[in-house]
């Protein structure tokens, strides 16, 4: 493997990683469909959200 | 198996963010305004209702000391409403039209809520409509007037509906149908009698909504159907009443089909569901 290909992995995959991470922050990893409907303690539940009105 | 705690009811104040957190898909099923959700299902919102949350529920209130009578009276009064997409603002569509008169000839203002007491109390608006205990509020504490309830504008109002994202519907129907299940159940439990709808006042104040028991005890029964639980299932025609009035008040851009924002699968399910029996403590706890 050359020294130009190398450097392009390196760089894509730092790229990639840095993308992956800033989703994982943003957004969960809910949303990108690997952690499956769970809450922040790890158990699994079911959001239903409401307004305090009858 | 979905066992007890599995469904975590999660509490807003407001409506904009109740929709945004649906939008961000981190809340798989939400109670929303009925034409709310037929609107973010017409902007191509993957959601469907599945089942109301209750029916009336909702009043018109002016200050006790208005020479506001009637409805005609309301003409060039200003009056809040919750939210442009409310049915609370639908049914001034509809009590104006009942009342031969136009939209121009009030002022609607948009107000949170929690919000319209004080607004009622310092007479900067003339009358306030949304859901309660809200309207209550201003009964119990002596300044508020009923002009209307829902019910002698709008037989069977709906307000609240189960919004729940399809995904969720075709991947875990067992789990929309269990929801919706206890919500039928929890319904027919508080319509089977006073009791139950104080106990419901008690333990429902004090674990969900953090408000005064006695308020929601005054909504639950004064009158007794000033908000019902035990007619809950999707009917089209009360839909497409919505639909036409939210068409003419320009929340619909469109017409929209009733199959195209309801699946009226888990509704239909429900009809034989027995009420829950739990007797209730009156100390707040619940089951």
């Amino acid at each position: 493997m050359s020294k130009g290909t190398k450097v392009v992995l390196t760089v894509a995959g730092v790229v990639a990683g840095l993308g992956f991470l800033h989703t994982w922050l943003n957004i969960g990893f809910e949303n990108l469909g690997l952690g499956g409907d769970k809450n922040a303690a790890g158990e699994k539940k079911f959001r239903v959200g409401f307004l305090p009105v009858t | 198996m979905v066992g007890k705690g599995f469904y975590e009811p999660v509490r807003f104040s407001g409506w904009p963010e109740l929709k945004e957190a649906h939008l961000s898909g981190n809340l798989p099923a939400t109670f929303i305004l009925a034409p709310m959700a037929m609107a973010l299902r017409q902007q191509g919102v993957k959601l469907k209702i599945v089942y109301l949350g209750h029916r009336d529920g909702t009043a018109l209130m002016v200050h006790k000391d208005s020479d506001i009578k009637t409805f005609k009276d309301l003409k060039g009064k200003r009056i809040a409403v919750p939210n442009r997409f409310s049915n609370q603002r639908l049914i001034i569509f509809k009590a104006l039209k009942d009342n031969d008169m136009t939209v121009d000839e009030v002022q609607l203002l948009e107000m949170p809520p929690p919000d319209m007491p004080a607004a009622l109390y310092s007479k900067s608006v003339d009358a306030i409509t949304s859901g309660e205990p809200f309207m209550a509020q201003t009964e119990m504490d002596g300044y508020g007037r009923v002009l209307y309830q829902a019910k002698d504008l709008w037989p069977n109002f709906i307000s609240c509906v189960l919004a729940v994202e399809e995904r969720v519907i075709n991947e875990h129907p067992e789990w929309v149908q269990q929801l919706v299940d206890g919500i039928a159940r929890s319904g027919k439990w508080l319509d089977a009698g006073m009791e139950h709808r104080m106990n419901a006042a008690q333990a429902v104040a004090k674990n969900y909504y953090n408000q005064d028991p006695r308020l929601l005890s005054f909504v639950l029964s004064k009158p007794p159907d000033r908000v019902t639980y035990s007619s809950l299932m999707l009917a089209k025609k009360d839909f497409e009443e919505i639909a036409a009035l939210a068409l003419e008040a320009g929340i619909l851009s469109g017409p929209i089909a009733f199959e195209e924002y309801a699946d009226v699968r888990f509704s239909e399910k429900t009809q034989e569901t027995k009420p829950y029996d739990w007797q209730g403590t009156g100390e707040g706890a619940l089951p």
